[in-house]
C-alpha cells in the first residue's frame, strides 16, 4: 500500500506492508528517537506527536497515518538545543534517555496548548510515557522550566540547596516540630555538607551529563539505533509449559519458509553447560543451563530460535515448529520444591555441583559468628518471625537486545545492551567455540538495566545465529518475553530468630532463608549470600548465623536486580525489629539505634559470606564501619515527614475521614559499596593536542550518569572542566577492563580507577610543566582552570604541554593507565521514612510520601546521585505495592503485560523528597561511597511499618495490595 | 502470511456497514485494542475497517422542555470527552481515569464500549447516566442492552446522555491498587432531580454492570483474579455501593 504523510514537516510517500506499525515505518525511515518498549502502548517510548497531539506508534498501523502528520524529536534538532532539550539537560531529566524524546515532544504539545502549565498538568501528560529511572521528579521539573523558558522567562540555575546539620554528626538530635524544613522544589536535591570535606571544582559540583545532548536530540545511542547492513531479525520459540520433556522437534516447515536463513534448538546445536550470570570468573555453580535443552523448566524457557529476513518471516517460522512435549508436573513455591514427592528441575546428568538435585536445592550456604543457639539461651527474651518476599521484574524500558555479526576478520561482533560487556565476552567464547580474543563486545548507551543485563541472556543465541547464517542477526525481546524470558527478584521466604536483652540489646541473631531461584542457578548463590550479609551486618550481636538453602522451582528464572537481596533481607529485618521493640515496648528508632552498627564497629558476619567467603580460623582482623551519618539522616529525615504527627491522634484518625487511618513507619538501611577483592575496574586517559582528554573506561553507564561521574573524577585530578574530557565506554577491544556495572561499585572502584589513571597523567604533566617553567620541583606545580601554575605566579597551558609533547619536544603521547580492586566495602547508611493512608474498610493503601535521606559520602555529582535515590525509591514502592508475577495453575505468568503488572507512572506519585548527608569516606574517590542501591532497601519495611502504626495491622509479606491489607484489618478485628 | 489482507478507509457510513459486515472484518477507531490484538493473533487475514474518514467525532447539545441532551460522536477521542466542557465533569474525570495520556489521545469512545471492558470505568460512568448508543446511524439502544447483548458487527456512530437542566448529583468510588491503576472494583452513580438512582459497577461481571438496588449486589457474580477473590468483590461491591449512595444522598 502506498502513503503520503508529513514527516517533520515534510511529504513522505512511502510503499508500506499493511501489518507494518507505525513505529516500524518511522524507524526504517531514520526517525530512531521512536523507540520500542512495547507493542500496546503500555511504555509511551514510541510516541510523537500526530496532528500535534502525543500519540504511540507502537499500536498503530503505518496505515492509518495517511494524510496525517508527525513530529519526531528530529524536527526540533538545530544547531542549538531547543529550550525544552535546555530544561531537560539542565535539570538532569534523563538518565538513560531512552524514552526522553516522547517526553520531549509530550512537553511541546503541553506548552502550545497551555504556556503556564500546573504540576499535575504535566504529570497528566507525562502518565502516557513510564520511566523506571527518574520517578518522574525531574522530568516534571524540566517540563515546568521549559515552560518559562518559552514564555519568555529565566530560570535559577539547577543545583542542589545547602542546608545546616541538625546534628553533631554522630549523636541523636530532637527535631524541631515547629521547622519546615527547606522550601524548594522536590527536583532539587538537599545536601547537608560536612566539614570534613573540602571545597573541590568539579566534583561535588551539579555538572550536566556528558551524554545529555545525544540523549536529549534523540540521536543514535542504543543498540537498535545502529543497523548492520543484511541484517535478519530473530525470534525464539518459548516454552508453553512450566516442565516439559522435549520428546521431539520437528523444524521442516519453519526451514522451507522462504526468508528463514536458520532454525536452531537442542537436536543441532552443541550441549556446552554455562551458568548465565555476568560474574567474575570462576562463575559460581551449578553450570545448569545450555543454548538450547531437551527440557524446559519454566514458561518462557527458549525451544528454538529462528534467523529470517524479517520480524514477521521469523514469527511465521516460529509457528512452524512442531515440537512434541512430555508435560512434567511443576512447582513454583520454593518451600513446596523442597518437599520430597516435589518433581525434580535438574534431572540431567551433566550438570555438575547441585547440592542436591532431587530436593531441588542448588546449594546450601551456612555462616556463624560466635554461637547463635548459645546467645539465645542467654538472652531475655528471644523473637521469631517469617517473612515472605514475592517476585518482581526490573523492567527496563528498552527490552533485552543484541546483534552479533562477523567482521571482516571473521571476529565475532557483539552489540548488546548489557551492564558487563567483559563477562559477556568471556562467557560466550567457549559457547561458541572461540578464543576470547576472537570476540568483541560492544555496549552502546543502555535503556536502563536495574540488574536484568548483568546477565549473557540473548547474546549466544544471535551469536549462534549470525554464526550459522553468516549474516548480522538482531534480536530484541518484546515486553511479554522481558517478563517471563529474562530476569527478575528472587521470592524468598526468611525467618529471623533474635535474641534480646531485657535492655534491649541484641545477643543473638539468625537468619534463615529459602531464596527461590527459579529454573537457575545464575546469581541465586550471590543474592543470598547477600540477603544474608545485609540482613546480618546492620545490628551489632556477638552470635549471628545465616542458615539457607537456594532452591530449584518453575518461575520465570530470578537473577540481579538493583539491591541484589538486600530488599527482600532489610524488609524481613526492618520489620522484625519494629516488632521486637513493640513487644518490648521500646520506641523502635530508640531500639534500633541502641543495636545498629556505629563507626569502628566490625562487620561482623561480612567476611563469611560470598563469593570469596574466608574461614573464621583465617581472619586475623575484621572490617569495620569508617564513615557513618545515620544520625543526621535521621534528623533530616524526622523533620522532613513530620515524625511528631505519630502521635497525634487528630492526624492518625481524622474526624473528616471515618474510614482513613494515617500512619508514619521508619526503616534503617545499610548497604555495601562494590565486592571487595572482587570488583575491578580500570580506566585510560589520554591527551589531545587541544589539552582535552579521551578517557576510555570499561564500567557500563546503564543511565545511572557513570561516565559523567568518572568524567567529574578525572577532571577534578587533572584541574580541567568536565567539558575537556571525552568519556568513552565501553567496548571490550577498546577500553580496559572492568568488572561491570552493579554491586554499587562503578563510583567507588571504576572511580578510583579513573582518580589513579588521572594523577598519572597529571604526574607527566606536572613534569612537563616545570620544565617548561624552569622550576625545579614538579611537586609544586599545581593545575587548575586548564593550566599548570608555578608557585611564582608562572603558568603554561595545558594545551601548550600537549603540543610540546606531540610536536615539539622529547615526543611522547602523555597517558595514564590504572585499574582498581578495594580490599573495603564502605557501607552507606540511610533513614527511610513513610507516611502512608489506609482504608480500614477496603485495605487500599496509598502513599503519600517518601522520605529518604542517604549518607553516601560525598555525591561526586548530587543531581545524579539524587536522581539515583528517586528512582531506587521508586522501584522500590512498586515492590513495596503494586508489583507482583501472578500465575495460573499451569505455572503461567498471567499479568505479563504493564497495566496488569502495576508499575507507578507520573500523575499517581507519592511526594518524595531527598536527603544527601555527606561523610567524607577516606577509601572513596574524593570521600565516595555507594548510592544507587540502597534506595530499593527501605520503602517496603517502612511502609510496613506505617501501616503497623496507622492499623496495628503486622503485614509478614509483600506488597501491600488491597486485599491482603484488608484481610490482616479484618483478622485484627476478629 | 501477513495477517492484514486488506486496509479500508470507508468515507460513508453506508460503506462502512458493508465492509464492516464482511466476515474477517475487524473495525477500527483508534486502534489501541485492535492494532495489537490483530498484530498478535496473526493467523487468517482480516480486513480492517478504518473509521477515521467518517465525520463521527463532533460533540453536540440538545436543550429541550428541560432536558439537555448531549450526543457524542463515536470517533471522539477519550481526550477530546476529559476537556469537552459540555460534557459532565465525573465523565470527564473518568474519562482521564480511563487511560494515560498517548492512549487517551488514540482511543475513541467508540473502540471503549465496543470492547465492553468489565473494568472500564468511563463505561461504568456512561451506565450510570443512562447512556444511549446509535447503532448504524439509526437505531437507538439502551448502552445497558448493548453491553449485554455485544452487537459484534454493527458501527457504534454516536452516544447521547440526557440530564436534566442541573446537573445530576454524581458520585465515583473506587478501590485500586494504586491511585490511577484500574481499580479492582468501581462504582459510579447519579442520582436525577426526579430522584431517581443509577448505580454501575465496574469489577464484578463480565461488563460493566448495572446495578438498580441494594439487594442486586447479592445477585452480582464477580469473576476472581490475583487483584481480587470473588469475596473480596463481592466485600468492595457493598461497601463502594454505601460510599456512593451516601455521596449523591448529601
Amino acid at each position: 500500500m502506498k502513503i503520503a504523510f508529513k514527516l517533520n514537516e515534510k511529504i513522505v510517500s512511502e510503499d508500506i506492508e499493511l501489518y507494518e506499525t507505525l513505529l516500524q515505518l518511522l524507524r526504517r525511515k531514520g526517525m530512531i528517537s521512536v523507540r520500542y518498549g512495547s507493542d500496546t502502548g503500555e511504555t509511551g517510548a514510541s510516541a510523537v506527536l500526530i496532528n500535534g497531539k502525543l500519540i504511540n506508534t507502537d499500536c498503530m498501523l503505518a496505515a492509518q497515518i495517511d494524510g496525517h502528520e508527525v513530529i519526531t524529536v528530529e524536527w526540533f534538532n538545530q544547531s542549538e538545543l531547543h529550550p525544552i532539550q535546555i530544561a531537560f539537560v539542565a535539570t538532569g531529566a534523563m538518565q538513560s534517555g531512552y524514552s526522553t524524546p516522547a517526553m520531549i515532544l509530550g512537553t511541546w504539545a503541553l506548552i502550545k496548548k497551555n504556556p503556564n502549565p500546573s504540576e499535575s498538568e504535566v504529570r497528566d501528560m507525562l502518565s502516557g510515557i513510564l520511566d523506571r529511572e527518574t520517578a518522574y521528579i525531574k522530568p516534571v521539573e524540566a517540563v515546568l522550566r521549559a515552560a518559562a523558558l518559552m514564555r519568555g522567562e529565566t530560570n535559577e540555575p539547577f543545583g542542589p540547596i545547602y542546608l545546616p546539620p541538625l546534628t553533631d554528626g554522630s549523636n541523636p538530635a530532637e527535631v524541631d516540630p515547629t521547622d519546615v524544613g527547606p522550601i524548594a522544589s522536590a527536583a532539587i536535591p538537599r545536601v547537608i555538607p560536612s566539614k570534613d570535606v573540602p571545597e573541590m571544582a568539579v566534583v561535588g559540583k551539579p555538572e550536566v551529563k556528558v551524554d545529555a545532548v545525544r540523549l536529549v536530540k534523540g540521536n543514535p545511542a542504543f543498540t537498535d539505533d545502529f543497523e548492520e547492513r543484511g541484517q535478519l531479525t530473530a525470534k525464539v520459540l518459548r516454552s508453553p509449559h512450566a516442565h516439559a520433556r522435549i520428546i521431539d522437534i520437528d523444524d521442516s516447515k519453519a526451514v522451507a519458509l522462504p526468508g528463514v536463513h536458520a532454525v536452531l534448538h537442542y537436536k543441532n546445536m552443541p550441549r556446552t553447560k554455562y551458568a548465565s550470570g555476568g560474574q567474575s570468573w570462576p562463575n559460581p555453580h551449578p553450570h545448569d543451563q545450555v543454548s538450547f535443552d531437551n527440557k524446559v523448566r519454566h514458561v518462557g524457557d527458549r525451544v528454538a530460535a529462528v534467523a529470517a529476513e524479517t520480524e514477521q518471516i521469523a514469527k511465521e517460522a516460529i509457528k512452524l515448529i512442531k515440537v512434541k512435549y512430555e508435560v512434567l508436573p511443576h512447582v513454583l513455591d520454593e518451600i513446596e520444591a523442597l518437599e520430597p514427592d516435589s518433581p525434580v528441575i535438574h534431572d540431567e546428568d551433566d550438570t555438575e555441583e547441585i547440592f542436591n538435585a532431587e530436593r531441588n536445592i542448588v546449594l546450601r550456604i551456612e555462616a556463624e559468628r560466635g554461637n547463635v543457639e548459645k546467645g539465645a539461651e542467654e538472652a531475655d527474651h528471644v523473637f521469631e518471625d517469617t517473612f515472605r518476599v514475592h517476585q518482581v521484574q526490573q523492567v527496563p524500558i528498552e527490552p533485552h537486545i543484541s546483534v552479533a555479526w562477523l567482521d571482516g576478520d571473521e571476529r565475532l561482533v557483539v552489540r548488546t545492551a548489557t551492564q558487563v560487556p567483559f563477562h559477556v565476552r568471556r562467557m560466550l567464547a567457549p559457547l561458541v567455540n572461540r578464543d576470547i580474543k576472537d570476540v568483541r563486545v560492544i555496549k552502546p548507551r543502555i535503556g536502563g538495566g536495574f540488574g536484568a543485563k548483568q546477565e549473557m541472556l540473548i547474546e549466544d543465541i544471535v551469536a549462534h545465529l549470525a554464526i550459522a547464517t553468516r549474516r548480522p542477526v538482531k534480536l530484541e525481546l518484546d515486553r511479554s518475553e522481558e517478563f517471563i524470558g529474562s530476569r527478575t527478584r528472587h521470592p524468598q521466604t526468611l525467618t529471623f530468630t533474635t535474641g534480646v536483652t531485657k535492655e534491649g540489646k541484641l545477643v543473638s541473631q539468625n537468619l534463615r532463608l529459602i531464596g527461590n531461584t527459579g529454573p537457575y542457578g545464575t546469581h541465586g548463590q550471590t543474592v543470598q549470600t547477600v540477603a544474608g550479609l545485609r540482613g546480618l551486618t546492620s545490628y551489632n550481636a556477638e552470635n549471628k548465623k545465616f542458615d539457607c538453602d537456594v532452591v530449584y522451582t518453575n518461575i520465570p528464572v530470578a537473577g540481579a536486580y538493583r539491591g541484589y537481596g538486600a530488599p527482600q533481607a532489610e524488609f524481613a529485618l526492618e520489620a522484625h525489629m519494629e516488632d521486637i521493640a513493640h513487644a518490648l515496648e521500646m520506641d523502635p528508632i530508640e531500639f534500633k539505634r541502641l543495636n545498629w552498627v556505629k563507626v569502628g564497629d566490625e562487620l561482623n558476619i561480612a567476611p563469611h559470606l560470598g563469593e570469596r567467603a574466608v574461614d573464621p580460623a583465617d581472619i586475623e582482623e575484621y572490617p569495620r564501619i569508617t564513615s557513618n551519618g545515620i544520625e543526621e539522616c535521621v534528623a533530616q529525615g524526622k523533620r522532613a515527614i513530620k515524625w511528631h504527627l505519630k502521635e497525634d491522634p487528630n492526624w492518625t484518625s481524622p474526624k473528616e475521614k471515618p474510614n482513613i487511618r494515617r500512619g508514619l513507619g521508619f526503616a534503617f538501611c545499610m548497604h555495601g559499596t562494590a565486592i571487595p577483592f572482587l570488583d575491578m575496574g580500570g580506566c585510560s586517559i589520554k591527551i589531545n593536542d587541544d589539552g582535552s582528554f579521551n578517557m576510555l573506561v570499561g564500567a557500563t553507564d546503564l543511565g545511572t550518569g557513570a561516565d559523567t561521574v568518572l568524567g567529574q573524577i578525572a577532571a577534578e585530578v587533572l584541574g580541567v572542566s568536565l567539558s575537556d574530557i571525552q568519556v568513552y565506554s565501553s567496548d571490550t577491544d577498546v577500553t580496559p577492563f572492568d568488572t561491570g556495572a552493579y554491586a554499587s561499585s562503578t563510583t567507588y572502584i571504576s572511580g578510583t580507577a579513573a582518580k589513579l589513571a588521572a594523577e598519572k597523567v597529571r604526574e607527566r604533566l606536572k613534569e612537563r610543566a616545570a620544565k617548561m617553567l624552569n622550576v625545579k620541583e614538579p611537586c609544586t606545580i599545581e593545575l587548575r582552570d586548564k593550566k599548570a601554575h608555578a608557585p611564582d605566579g608562572s603558568f603554561v597551558s595545558i594545551e601548550d604541554i600537549a603540543m610540546e609533547a606531540f610536536h615539539l619536544e622529547d615526543h611522547e603521547q602523555i597517558m595514564g593507565t590504572a585499574s582498581y580492586v578495594s580490599p573495603e566495602c564502605p557501607a552507606p547508611f540511610a533513614a527511610q521514612f513513610a507516611e502512608i493512608e489506609v482504608d480500614i474498610e477496603t485495605g487500599q493503601v496509598v502513599v503519600q510520601k517518601l522520605v529518604m535521606a542517604v549518607d553516601c559520602g560525598v555525591a561526586i555529582n548530587p543531581v545524579t546521585a539524587s536522581g539515583q535515590v528517586e528512582g531506587g525509591m521508586l522501584q522500590a514502592l512498586g515492590y513495596a505495592h503494586c508489583e507482583e508475577y501472578a500465575f495460573n495453575e499451569e505455572g503461567c505468568m498471567v499479568n505479563d503485560s504493564l497495566g496488569p503488572y502495576k508499575i507507578y507512572r507520573a500523575d499517581e506519585m507519592p511526594d518524595f523528597e531527598v536527603f544527601l548527608i555527606q561523610t567524607m569516606e577516606d577509601s572513596g574517590p574524593f570521600g565516595a561511597k555507594a548510592v544507587a542501591e540502597i534506595p530499593k532497601d527501605g520503602v517496603a519495611p517502612a511502609i510496613r511499618n506505617a501501616i503497623l502504626h496507622a492499623t496495628g495491622a503486622a503485614i509478614n509479606d509483600i506488597p501491600f495490595t488491597p486485599e491482603r491489607v484488608w484481610e490482616k484489618i479484618s483478622e485484627l478485628r476478629n | 502470511m501477513p495477517s492484514v489482507l486488506a486496509y479500508h478507509r470507508p468515507v460513508s457510513l453506508k460503506e462502512a456497514i458493508e465492509l464492516a459486515s464482511q466476515p474477517n472484518a475487524i473495525v477500527v477507531g483508534g486502534g489501541t485494542d485492535a492494532v495489537p490484538s490483530i498484530l498478535k493473533q496473526g493467523g487468517d487475514g482480516v480486513q480492517i475497517v478504518d473509521l477515521q474518514e467518517l465525520d463521527f467525532d463532533k460533540i453536540s447539545v440538545l436543550k429541550e422542555s428541560g432536558d439537555k441532551q448531549v450526543t457524542i460522536g463515536s470517533m471522539t477521542r477519550i481526550s477530546e470527552i476529559e476537556t469537552a466542557v459540555e460534557i459532565p465533569e465525573i465523565l470527564r474525570n473518568l474519562a482521564r481515569r480511563e487511560l494515560p495520556s498517548a492512549l487517551r489521545n488514540q482511543a475513541t469512545l467508540g473502540g471503549t464500549i465496543a470492547l465492553a471492558d468489565a473494568e472500564s470505568v468511563l463505561l461504568a460512568g456512561l451506565l450510570a447516566f443512562a447512556a444511549e448508543i446509535e447503532i448504524n446511524g439509526e437505531t437507538w439502544i439502551d448502552l445497558d442492552e448493548y453491553l449485554q447483548t455485544k452487537l459484534a458487527k454493527e458501527i457504534i456512530t454516536s452516544i447521547r446522555i440526557t440530564t436534566g437542566e442541573e446537573d445530576l448529583l454524581t458520585s465515583f468510588q473506587s478501590v485500586s491498587r494504586t491511585p490511577m491503576d484500574t481499580p479492582i472494583v468501581s462504582a459510579a452513580a447519579t442520582k436525577s432531580n426526579g430522584g431517581k438512582i443509577r448505580v454501575a459497577f465496574t469489577g464484578v461481571g463480565d461488563t460493566p454492570i448495572l446495578v438498580r438496588a441494594k439487594n442486586e449486589l447479592k445477585a452480582l457474580k464477580p469473576k476472581e483474579d490475583f487483584r481480587g477473590s470473588v469475596a473480596y468483590r463481592s466485600h468492595l461491591a457493598s461497601v463502594l455501593y454505601q460510599r456512593v449512595m451516601m455521596e449523591i444522598s448529601q
